[in-house]
């Protein structure tokens, strides 16, 4: 068990490592990012608003004049954050400052200025005072450069976490409780009424995109149900900035607890529909195998009650394969819905992702990535261990 | 208690039946599949008797309907089957009248099954100690040390080396024959009337199967119980049984007791069995045959349902033979006795 975990962990170690390294990569391939907003806010306020010396400073703060390796390096550990051992290696180029600039002439006589080389090199020397964070292993994310300049990604996070725990915990759990027994039943009764009309809901639940539930929802519960003069629900966002009044229900205020409820109620029951769906189609598929074996027979045949067949003997078989859904459970619990989220304007981390990826603010997509690779990797060790509780034949090794 | 001497006398016995020996009488039962296809006659009309202590044999090729019919008798068949005409008079009740409440405190008690595949009929995540007390636990009320107890007992009995550890131990950490072996301690817990044995030594190796037909045949003295024992294996018929049933595509073709059946098998599907059965020293250009396959049992032929695969066909084939009975008991479903 302790070589076990001794490794399971040096794995995780490098897994991390290595899934950092490739999203820090791929990031970096992707167009835009601080500079590029500063310079289509030039072009939009005229010549002399930004100048060099302006992009210079951005690029400086958020380390962007530091080559891509010593970048990742300093982002997920914090260094190198001056010459190595106090004097070795100052004047090292270890990135950019000012691109060097090559002036091609055409034959008919006009030029062109091209980026090319580098006229000013950043050396470790002057990187020395230059604001770090301790490093991403370290617990510190560093700063968002663009949803909210300069402030420590992790109070962003903080801020964020609440509404996702809220929904993802609320909605998993709601689905659990509903879809396990929901599948077992179906799977008890198969061909029966109960069972065709659950698989078909299930079916289009888990086929259907969840944003198409979510427009349907805000168009049913929200716009129709309001025209109508009937008690609806708010459409979007956590907390309401103004009070209002619903018919039956009276006024709301903005804030109030009902309000935050009702707010509530929508994308939370959107997320259980469709986690439902999940869960009972898989229950009910592993029950139904369950249900075929040999030993089912055997218990039936020993006189055990047929309730206690089903909750004892065949449930317990039928959970192995369910652990490894909770594997997912974690990553998701803090990783967010991104698109049920965004489809009601939810202040939680699924859409802190989204506007962060689609803004380039690389820090903020960068801590949102490797805390879901963190958790799903600890789900899964957590779902491993696990197994070797429910199933007998497995042993860790 | 039926000793080496008597086993003989068991044979003339059980040709005339005197009724009080009777603990299990099939009549007319029919078990059908209704699937998308059609209605699949698997059991079609089987009559039977088995009397206290006997060990009745029924064999046949694979779907002959050998197993549908022993998991008739505990009512455990499940859609789309089901049993759908006859009667099971068990000790004089009629198992099919019982309420599935009743039908559960039989099973496992007073009627219990083994199964072919040893490994996998034993519930994966339970001790195999566990999966024995619960037996013990539904129908005698055991609990806790007692019924470990009783369970090491069993264990003993059926000859498990090292009981009281091996209790603790989960099925996949015992061989076939091993796992066998607890599913007879299983079957055996609660002294049953009646022992459905569903092809129990198909699935392991040679030696273990001749430990485990020798561990039936001690048991069988030790508590004195019925056993209907499925195979198709016509070996095993000779060793264990006293009466034998020849089925064919859901009918009962041929009962007779086991020395008739070997000395002078009456239905040309018994002799064809017979014939295809390897003798031991017995040199043969090829193993023998019966041609031809067990007809479909959805639109099963009106005729005799061997007729197709039988070299005695004459045109009275044609209609549905009946059961003629033949001296000492023996009955056989074919035209050429009547």
């Amino acid at each position: 068990m302790v070589a076990f975990l001794v490794r399971r962990i040096f794995q995780m170690f490098v897994v991390t490592i290595v899934a950092a390294l490739l999203s820090y990569g791929l990031l970096y391939l992707v167009p835009g990012g601080p500079v590029d907003a500063l310079l289509a806010e030039r072009q939009n306020s005229g010549q002399d608003r930004i100048n060099q010396a302006d992009i210079q400073r951005v690029q400086q703060r958020f380390d962007l004049d530091v080559y891509l390796p010593f970048r990742f390096t300093r982002w997920l550990i914090g260094w190198p954050s001056g010459p190595l051992f106090g004097s070795v290696g100052a004047d090292w180029a270890i990135g950019c400052q000012t691109p060097g600039q090559v002036r091609l002439v055409y034959p008919d006589g006009t030029f062109e200025l091209v980026e090319e080389g580098c006229a000013d090199y950043l050396t470790l020397a002057e990187l020395e005072g230059r604001r770090v964070s301790r490093g991403v292993f370290f617990g510190d994310f560093g700063v968002s450069q663009v949803i909210l300049r300069d402030r420590p990604v992790s109070d962003l996070i903080a801020t964020r976490l609440p509404y996702t725990l809220s929904l993802m915990g609320a909605s998993i759990l709601l689905a659990i409780l509903i879809g396990v027994p929901i599948g077992i039943y179906s799977a008890v009764k198969q061909y029966s009424r109960f069972d065709y009309t659950m698989t078909t809901i299930a079916f289009i639940g888990s086929s259907l995109p969840s944003f198409v539930f979510g427009i349907f929802a805000i168009l049913i519960f929200s716009v129709l149900a309001q025209r109508a003069g009937l008690p609806f629900l708010p459409p979007g966002d956590a907390v309401g900035v103004r009070d209002y009044t619903i018919p039956w229900i009276g006024t709301v205020q903005a804030g109030s607890f009902l309000d935050r409820f009702l707010r509530f109620l929508m994308p939370v029951s959107v997320l259980t529909f469709i986690n439902i769906a999940g869960w009972s189609r898989f229950v009910r598929g592993s029950m139904l195998e369950v249900l075929q074996q040999d030993y089912v027979r055997t218990a039936r045949a020993k006189g055990v009650r047929e309730q206690v067949v089903i909750t004892k003997h065949a449930l317990r078989n039928s959970l192995i394969p369910f652990v490894t859904l909770l594997a997912g459970v974690l990553a998701a619990l803090f990783g967010g819905a991104l698109i049920t989220e965004s489809v009601f304007n939810w202040p939680g981390l699924g859409r802190l992702f989204i506007d962060a990826l689609g803004r380039n603010d690389y820090n903020v997509v960068m801590a949102l990535l490797f805390i879901n690779v963190v958790l799903l990797l600890i789900g899964i060790l957590i779902t491993d261990i696990l197994y070797t509780i429910v199933d007998p034949r497995i042993r860790l090794g | 208690m039926a000793t080496a001497p008597e086993t003989s006398a068991r044979v003339q016995q059980a040709v005339d039946s005197s009724d009080k020996r009777i603990l299990l009488r099939v009549e007319g039962l029919k078990t059908h599949f209704f699937t998308d296809e059609g209605v699949v006659q698997a059991v079609d009309g089987v009559d039977f008797e088995v009397k206290r202590g006997e060990t009745l044999s029924i064999v046949g090729e694979s779907g002959s309907g050998k197993s549908v019919t022993s998991l008739s008798i505990l009512r455990l068949i499940s859609r789309p089957g089901r049993v759908v005409e006859g009667r099971m008079i068990f000790d004089g009740e009629d198992l099919l009248a019982k309420s599935e409440e009743d039908m559960r405190k039989i099973r496992g008690d007073r009627i219990s099954m083994i199964f072919q595949q040893p490994t996998t009929a034993l519930n994966p995540v339970f001790r195999v100690g566990a999966q024995i007390t619960e037996t013990l636990n539904i129908h005698q009320g055991l609990t806790g040390e007692e019924a470990e107890r009783r369970c090491i007992e069993l264990l003993t009995m059926v000859g498990l080396p090292d009981p009281a550890s091996r209790m603790n131990q989960y099925p996949h950490e015992l061989s076939g024959g091993q796992c066998q072996r607890v599913m007879i301690a299983m079957a055996l817990a609660c002294t049953p009337e009646l022992l459905i044995a569903d092809e129990p030594t198909t699935a392991l190796d040679v030696t273990i199967q001749a430990q485990i037909l020798d561990l039936m045949r001690e048991m069988r003295e030790k508590i004195d119980t019925a056993i209907i024992l499925i195979t198709h294996d016509m070996g095993v018929v000779a060793e264990m049984a006293d009466n034998v049933i020849v089925m064919y595509a859901g009918q009962v073709v041929e009962y007779a007791s086991v020395r008739a059946i070997f000395a002078e098998p009456k239905h040309p599907y018994t002799v064809g069995l017979l014939n295809s059965m390897p003798v031991l020293g017995e040199v043969r250009e090829e193993l023998a045959v019966i041609p031809g396959t067990v007809p479909s049992l959805i639109n099963p032929p009106t005729g005799c349902r061997f007729a197709s695969r039988c070299s005695h066909r004459f045109e009275k084939c044609d209609e549905a033979p009946p059961m003629v009975a033949l001296e000492h008991g023996r009955k056989v479903r074919c035209w050429l006795f009547e």
